[in-house]
């Protein structure tokens, strides 16, 4: 009893991780309709300059800042000079260019920085309180009040402002929107900086759990693909439910089969929701005027 | 893009348009399409480019050979993955399962007292079953789902390793027994006879691609890749046609893992990464999808060039290079290194052919 409730607790938070992978490529999915491989590599590249931040003396919450900006920046650098660009070949085009972008990343990391594991600080390692057999940390405290903060505002963004509105319209229609005045190119862009704050923040939670070395966020991306699949790949509530679903059932994997089969399962689930229920579990099949 | 429309795959009209021009036209369309009266020169090339890297192989040190060798394996992988990419236009990021399986087959009958030959063949037949099985599921998916899927294989593929390894030896890796044993030469690792029945292997699968691409089977693919509701209407069976490729590109895989089992000598769950399919893909993409000296290229460029270079830089450090060519290529349109050089060498010929 006590190991499933610890499985089911760490699940949920491991859960809201995975959910705020997810949420970084619905935001670029919504507006673009492809995803980026690239968010991993992104996250790395501002984790490595708050760790040399954090080194200099720069306290942890400058740094998580500064973390945060980088990996805004640098998304909407990529997302505007060399993947939008590339959208004119095609969306699998565009794709590819994410996984070139992600590739010229590692290779300039590995040229430059040390491939060892480094450890990056965490908000906080004193535990404030137990549930069950679960001491819960203060960084495990505010990964879970933060992913469900920014759940929220993404909501509340891509349902009740224009500006959300109309980053949905650019992909749904973008020959309309066009004509009523919308700069695509300017949503795209835009919809990459707030997936680059997503990664960031991504990297912030998964960096003093997995320590910093080139390409360690991407150990989440097959989690972060499967978060949508299973949700939806347009529904951020989707990815919410589906990341928690799969924190929680690779936990069970883990805990009562072995931690090895975690991933194969995932393939399993992936598979079966892109056979069975192609726009997700939550997501709704596109309609078509006809 | 890779996924060529249906407009390239036609062949120019003819119309009005006389002798010399009307074969230019033929000429300039294949080196387009990547199919069509090239075919000779396709095959000439390949010839070529098999003694180029004999010679280069042969006549100087085992590192260099051993890294031609371990190329020309990823050439042979990068040939089946390309079989999907370039008929279906579907992203396999999950070649890296094959390679493995093929390697794991005939690890264990090598192991096991059968002759290295058979095993080998045996090893190409059960990963073509394996690829059949797994295409049943993966051929019902197109574009990015395709991507996915075969992006979650390889990732899981290591885990799953290490999960079986009373069977795989997992992390800590089994060696392999005795020499490759075909074409009446003997070799393993890095020795000369390994490099020549490697390059034979390479030369009979890239003879199969081009074979298959221009004949009737190849024409059957693109049809089922580029219209397959047309090709439905039209009579022919798509979800056999998609099995049939998917089929093919990990047979391919099966052979790439039998010699990958006898070159490396020790098979370890390590060298499953997502990255080895990520390679293999990019490779494709960088020497030209349709073309199987494109593959040799792309297979040198990824397989060969980290292993050479890791002198100088960290073997990782490569993928700085593969992703700016990848971004390259994308921007060239897609076609890969072999393809420009079609394109302007029929160029070339023609301005030489008409100066006359």
């Amino acid at each position: 009893m006590e190991l499933l409730q610890t499985t089911l607790f760490l699940g949920v938070i491991l859960g809201l991780i995975y959910a705020l992978v997810g949420a970084g490529f619905v935001v670029i999915y919504r507006t673009s309709g492809y995803l980026s491989f690239a968010q991993g590599d992104i996250a790395t590249v501002g984790l490595y300059v708050g760790l040399f931040a954090y080194k200099a003396g720069l306290p942890y919450w400058w740094t998580a800042l500064l973390v945060i900006v980088v990996c805004a920046l640098l998304a909407g650098v990529i997302g505007r000079f060399v993947v939008i660009p590339l959208e004119r070949f095609g969306v699998l085009s565009a794709v590819l260019a994410t996984i070139g972008v992600a590739l010229i990343i590692q290779g300039t990391e590995a040229l430059t920085l040390s491939t060892g594991s480094q450890a990056f600080p965490s908000a906080g390692t004193d535990i404030l309180f137990s549930i069950g057999q679960v001491g819960i940390s203060t960084a495990n405290l505010i990964s879970v009040g933060v992913c469900i903060l920014l759940f929220i505002f993404l909501g509340i963004f891509f349902t009740s402002t224009k500006i959300g509105m109309a980053m949905r319209a650019a992909n749904d229609n973008p020959v309309a929107a066009n004509h009523v005045g919308l700069s695509s190119t300017n949503l795209k862009t835009l919809s990459w900086v707030i997936a680059g704050v997503l990664a960031g923040v991504t990297g912030l939670f998964v960096a003093p759990i997995y320590s910093l070395y080139p390409g360690s966020v991407n150990l989440l991306l097959v989690y972060g693909f499967a978060t949508i699949v299973l949700g939806g790949f347009e529904s951020i509530a989707g990815a919410l439910i589906a990341g928690i679903a799969l924190g929680v059932l690779g936990n069970l994997v883990a805990a009562y089969l072995n931690p090895n089969l975690v991933t194969f399962a995932v393939y399993v689930i992936v598979l079966l929701v892109l056979l069975f229920r192609p726009n997700g579990l939550l997501g709704r099949r596109p309609l078509v005027r006809v | 893009m890779t996924t060529q429309s249906p407009a390239e795959t036609t062949p120019a009209p003819s119309g009005s348009v006389s002798g010399p021009s009307r074969f230019a036209q033929k000429l300039l369309t294949s080196a387009q399409t990547g199919r069509g009266s090239l075919i000779w020169v396709r095959h000439g090339t390949l010839a070529i480019a098999a003694i180029i890297v004999l010679v280069i192989g042969l006549s100087s040190s085992s590192s260099l050979r051993y890294g031609l060798i371990y190329s020309t394996v990823y050439a042979i992988l990068i040939l089946g993955n390309n079989a999907v990419q370039v008929t279906l236009g579907e992203i396999n990021l999950g070649s890296v399962a094959f390679i493995a399986f093929g390697a794991y087959s005939v690890m264990m009958l090598a192991n096991a007292g059968v002759p290295s030959g058979l095993a080998v063949l045996l090893g190409i037949v059960l990963t073509a079953i394996v690829g059949f099985l797994l295409a049943i599921p993966t051929s019902r998916l197109t574009g990015l789902a395709t991507a996915l899927v075969t992006f979650a294989l390889s990732y899981s593929l290591r885990d799953l390793a290490i999960y079986l390894s009373p069977i795989t030896g997992g992390e800590a890796g089994v060696f392999v027994k005795g020499k490759l044993e075909v074409f009446g030469l003997s070799g393993a690792g890095a020795d000369p006879a390994m490099l020549i029945i490697t390059v034979i292997a390479m030369v009979i699968a890239g003879v199969g691609h081009i074979w298959l691409l221009h004949r009737r089977p190849g024409r059957v693919a693109l049809t089922v890749g580029e219209a397959r509701h047309a090709a439905t209407v039209f009579g022919t069976p798509s979800m056999w046609v998609k099995l049939g490729v998917w089929t093919w590109s990990a047979a391919l895989g099966g052979l790439a893992g039998g010699i990958y089992a006898y070159s490396v000598g020790f098979i370890s769950a390590t060298a499953w990464t997502i990255m080895f399919a990520i390679f293999v893909f990019v490779g494709g993409l960088i020497g030209g999808t349709r073309s199987a000296v494109g593959a040799w290229v792309g297979g040198i460029l990824v397989g060969g060039m980290p292993i050479w270079l890791q002198k100088f830089v960290p073997p990782t450090a490569a993928t700085l290079v593969f992703g700016l060519i990848l971004v390259v290529a994308i921007l060239a349109g897609g076609k890969g290194i072999a393809q420009f050089a079609e394109r302007y060498g029929v160029r070339l010929f023609l301005k030489i052919r008409g100066k006359r």
